[in-house]
């Protein structure tokens, strides 16, 4: 009887802790959702890189680098890849001003990070 | 290198802390369930230290979900009887008062050579030696032998054993639930079982821990309240 109900508190815990996980994760990617929406991509933004835009890039790959502190062990490295050198290709490419690479870049970073979303949120289309 | 050593110890303690706490039966006796549960524990723990790219969290939330999965589907058929018809299978009786039951045996895919060797790996020579084959849920075979093939004690040098033929039990109530099976195999009914326990001034079968009844209908009984249940 103790260890139904040993186990029967840990099984609690351990749903409690999956959602709670899964929510914050979900919540973050949404943070850097729309930091990368709000991201300019008027031609008057890059040549050269307004002030406006650095930063706003900065702010993006501020909170994806902070993230990356605990996404790691809850998602393989392998599945933050695509999104981790999006982030990247941001910052580059703001600094350099090539709108058309930082055009891409930013698809590519929200592709990549809608995928994590739908894989790590708590929805029955990820178990696929 | 520091990472898949640190992974291992993580891995290892949680292993360990786990089997503790599925219990003993889990390295000796194991049902189908807990062999199922073993081989993808293993699996699993292997997954995060052969891989650097897997998370940890990849291998602890199966491993800890299997393990208290285990525990609730092994304690629930205990207290719910629907819960035990539907995970538990009942011992199979292959032989029966000297008799092999084919049909039982073709049942369990048993042929007569799997008899022959769990016999002769339990000392016996043929079938004819034993009484009683039953095939336990955890799938090893208990034979008890005729009279006959039993070796001698020291309570029958003292004749204190009576000499009457002894049967097999049947266990028709377990933790105050009737257990259909050996009732069916005890050819008896609830009607009998009812006026058995009244004959015992019994009135609840909820009172009861352990009842059985041998083929010469000896009943015994062990109440709750006998054994601190």
């Amino acid at each position: 009887m103790k260890t139904f109900i040993a186990a029967t508190i840990i099984f609690a815990l351990l749903c409690s802790a999956i959602f709670g996980i899964s929510s914050a994760v979900v919540q973050r990617l949404g943070e850097l959702t729309a930091l990368a929406l709000a991201l300019p991509e008027d031609a008057g933004e890059f040549s050269p890189p307004s002030e406006r835009l650095l930063s706003q890039t900065t702010q993006l790959g501020t909170l994806w680098e902070k993230s990356m502190h605990f996404f790691p062990y809850i998602m393989g490295y392998e599945m933050l890849d695509r999104a981790d050198e999006a982030a990247l290709s941001l910052a580059a490419y703001a600094k350099s001003g090539e709108q058309a690479e930082f055009l891409a870049a930013k698809t590519r970073f929200l592709d990549s990070v809608a995928r994590l979303r739908e894989l790590f949120g708590v929805n029955f289309s990820a178990i696929a | 290198m520091a990472a898949v050593f640190l992974r291992t110890l993580i891995i290892y303690v949680l292993l360990i802390a786990v089997m503790r706490f599925l219990g003993k039966r889990q390295i000796g006796e194991m049902q189908i369930s807990e062999l199922v549960t073993t081989f993808l524990l293993s699996d699993l723990a292997a997954q995060p230290l052969v891989g650097a790219s897997v998370p940890m969290s990849y291998a602890i939330v199966p491993i800890i979900t299997l393990v208290c999965l285990e525990v609730f589907f092994s304690f629930l058929p205990t207290k719910i009887g629907f819960m035990k018809k539907l995970l538990d299978s009942p011992p199979s009786i292959i032989i029966g008062k000297g008799k092999i039951d084919r049909r039982e045996m073709m049942r369990m895919r048993m042929s007569m050579e799997d008899l022959i060797c769990e016999l002769q790996l339990a000392g016996y020579t043929s079938p004819a030696e034993i009484d009683y084959a039953v095939l336990e849920p955890n799938g090893k075979l208990a034979f008890f032998p005729a009279d006959e093939e039993k070796p001698l004690t020291k309570g029958d040098f003292c004749n204190i054993r009576a000499a009457e033929p002894k049967s097999l039990a049947h266990p028709v109530i377990i933790d105050g639930k009737i257990m259909e099976y050996a009732l069916r195999d005890a050819a008896k009914d609830k009607k009998w079982l009812f006026s058995a326990l009244k004959k015992a001034h019994v009135n609840d079968v909820g009172e009861v821990f352990l009842m059985t009844v041998d083929d010469a209908e000896k009943t015994e009984i062990i109440t709750k309240k006998e054994c601190g249940a």
